[in-house]
């Protein structure tokens, strides 16, 4: 039999190129209005200063943050990674690359019409949109439009994976694409609760054919999506992490079969753990949190596992690479390749991200840090480093693998990324803090007619922080920007797949069959959320009116 | 598909990850220090026991 060598074409590499084009445009504006918010606290109003009436508000350049970030530059930046990974992995063509092209513009077509409302302030809701705050329809519409665009490309994976599987019935699915397969399913198990949201309640409500809505049922509908959503932005780093870092760093995965193993746990306990958000939140029982506590301590296994593999991985690379005893290993990875480094420090951080997050999930400790800038402090590590800047140095070898041109400036590449870490270990450092010493999330603290003393000092490293992550994320989109004009390499750039140490093929035949795992993951979610959501709709008073607050 | 099964790029004499051992321990060692810490500071704030 000879090896399927099937290579991406120039469309099919333009397509994913799109993705990140709208990606990297999304995170240069979003990323803009981060450091905005970080000086605010520090004191430096530029809202009221500068940027009025072009931008009305501290809470419109939140919004603009939030949504451009968290949900365009993530979904944009997934869902073409994704992409690559189902045809790379599977070597073979999308089956309906129409139906693909057709979730893209639907997702370009919901940011536009997310967007508008958000540059006119019609929007200043966050990227949470709690009711009853009320955006303009548009924007409801707009997120629905990325969301279910998303969905559309997914499904164009499915029907490509189950033409595959009939052409190759005993192969082990390779496992870039059946990671993809499963981030994929578990973003669309996780909207589901933001689709009930936004089409039953948000878009009619909106549109003045409701009268009124139920904000609690609706937050429990929210927060369905809201953790998982954390998932889906983490997994595709942790592809990154597991098939290709060891090969970047000069090694072999440790154990294809605990990769695989983590995303099924991540596919089963991703989702049934929103009430963990909803700790303070009047309506929900204590029992039922106490078991979306339960729940979401499960998640810290397969975490651990992923961190487990992928440092076993990372300790194959530096061994290969001459390192010796138990940690001379770490000196030996190629610290100097920016890809490999953004994933190192994004890793690195992710381990205090990680433990913010096992004291964010316990019931008790908890309620120390609600609602206090400790939360954005966390997410920061997580969403804004272990993700981003896994993002960032994915697209550091692939821009050249998708251009056939070489990278930008490769040193500034390697600064940008310590300046990420470092910005974001002070910016994110002195938002615990402060958040533990009782500084509210959500609020422009430099706008307050005095503040306890304690916290100036905490409030400048925030201000300071921004500002370093304003230069290194401009720093990125020079690099991204100057990789399109460079030279043309002579040679094609490889995906750095990489192998395990034992062929994937011996890897237990109950790790690729989808049936077990997603009919647990079903009965799961019913016993997780059936009974409240029975009862919350059943209870549900849908009378709460509109009210704009900015 | 190849049916190799052993390592052939110089890993083979890959050992147990012992220094992998370590690092998770120091993680472990980490978490008990900063979610006790916190705990710690929960239990400052004064604590209300039913019954």
């Amino acid at each position: 039999m000879t090896a399927n060598t099937y290579q991406l074409t120039a469309k099919e590499k333009r397509f994913i190129g799109l993705h990140f084009i709208f990606a990297i445009a999304s995170i240069s504006i979003g990323g803009l209005f981060g450091p905005f918010q970080a000086m605010e606290h520090a004191g430096w109003d530029f809202y009221t200063k500068f940027l009025n009436p072009i931008f009305h508000s501290y809470y419109e350049g939140l919004t603009l943050h939030g949504v451009l970030n968290a949900l365009i530059w993530t979904t944009f930046f997934i869902t073409g990674f994704l992409t690559f990974l189902m045809i790379y992995g599977l070597k073979r063509p999308l089956r309906y690359f129409w139906l693909n092209q057709i979730g893209w513009w639907m997702m370009v077509v919901g940011l536009v019409t997310a967007a508008i409302p958000i540059l006119l302030n019609e929007a200043s809701v966050l990227y949470t949109f709690y009711p009853p705050m009320k955006a303009h329809w548009a924007f409801y519409v707009g997120v629905t439009l990325v969301v279910v665009g998303s969905w559309i490309e997914g499904w164009g994976f499915y029907l490509t994976y189950m033409k595959w599987r009939k052409e190759n019935p005993k192969t082990r699915t390779p496992l870039i694409a059946f990671m993809a397969l499963i981030t994929m399913v578990m973003w669309q198990i996780a909207t589901l609760g933001a689709a009930a949201e936004l089409l039953v309640d948000l878009i009619p409500w909106s549109l003045g054919l409701r009268a009124g809505l139920d904000p609690q049922l609706d937050r429990t509908y929210f927060w369905w999506t809201g953790h998982p959503l954390v998932y889906f932005w983490l997994l595709p780093a942790y592809i990154s992490w597991y098939a290709f870092l060891p090969r970047q760093a000069g090694g072999k995965l440790f154990s294809d079969s605990l990769a695989r193993f983590s995303f099924w746990l991540f596919l089963l306990l991703s989702v049934p753990v929103g009430f963990h958000h909803q700790y303070v939140d009047p309506g929900v029982p204590s029992g039922w949190k106490m078991v979306h506590s339960l729940l979401t301590y499960s998640v810290f296994f397969p975490s651990m596992i992923t961190a487990f593999t992928v440092v076993a991985s990372l300790e194959n690379a530096g061994r290969a690479n001459g390192g010796k005893g138990l940690l001379g290993w770490i000196a030996k990875l190629p610290w100097n390749d920016p890809s490999v480094l953004a994933q190192l420090l994004a890793g690195i951080l992710y381990f205090f991200g990680g433990i913010g997050g096992i004291i964010n999930a316990s019931y008790n400790v908890n309620l120390v840090i609600h609602n206090t800038s400790w939360v954005p402090g966390h997410f920061h590590l997580t969403v804004s480093t272990a993700v981003t800047l896994t993002f960032m140095g994915i697209l550091y070898w692939m821009v050249p693998y998708l251009t056939g041109k070489k990278l930008w400036c490769k040193k500034c590449a390697v600064i940008q990324v310590w300046l990420w870490f470092i910005g974001m270990t002070i910016f994110s450092n002195a938002m615990h803090v402060v958040g533990l010493l009782g500084a509210p999330r959500r609020t422009p603290l430099g706008q307050a007619p005095y503040i306890p003393e304690e916290w100036a000092g905490h409030l400048f490293r925030v201000g300071l922080g921004g500002i370093i992550l304003l230069i290194s994320l401009y720093l990125f989109v020079a690099v991204m920007v100057g990789s399109l004009f460079t030279k043309k390499l002579e040679e094609e750039v490889e995906p750095p797949v990489a192998e395990s140490l034992l062929d994937p093929q011996t890897t237990p035949r109950w790790l690729d069959h989808w049936a077990p795992w997603l009919i647990g993951a079903t009965i799961l979610l019913i016993i997780a959320y059936g009974p409240q959501l029975i009862y919350q709709i059943g209870t549900a008073q849908f009378t709460s009116p509109g009210f704009r607050v900015w | 598909m190849s049916n190799e099964k052993l390592p052939d790029n110089g890993n083979d004499n890959f050992e147990h990850p012992k220094g992998t051992a370590v690092v998770m321990a120091i993680f472990m060692l980490i978490i008990i220090i900063l979610w006790g810490s916190v705990y710690l500071i929960m239990l400052s704030r004064g604590v209300d026991f039913y019954g």
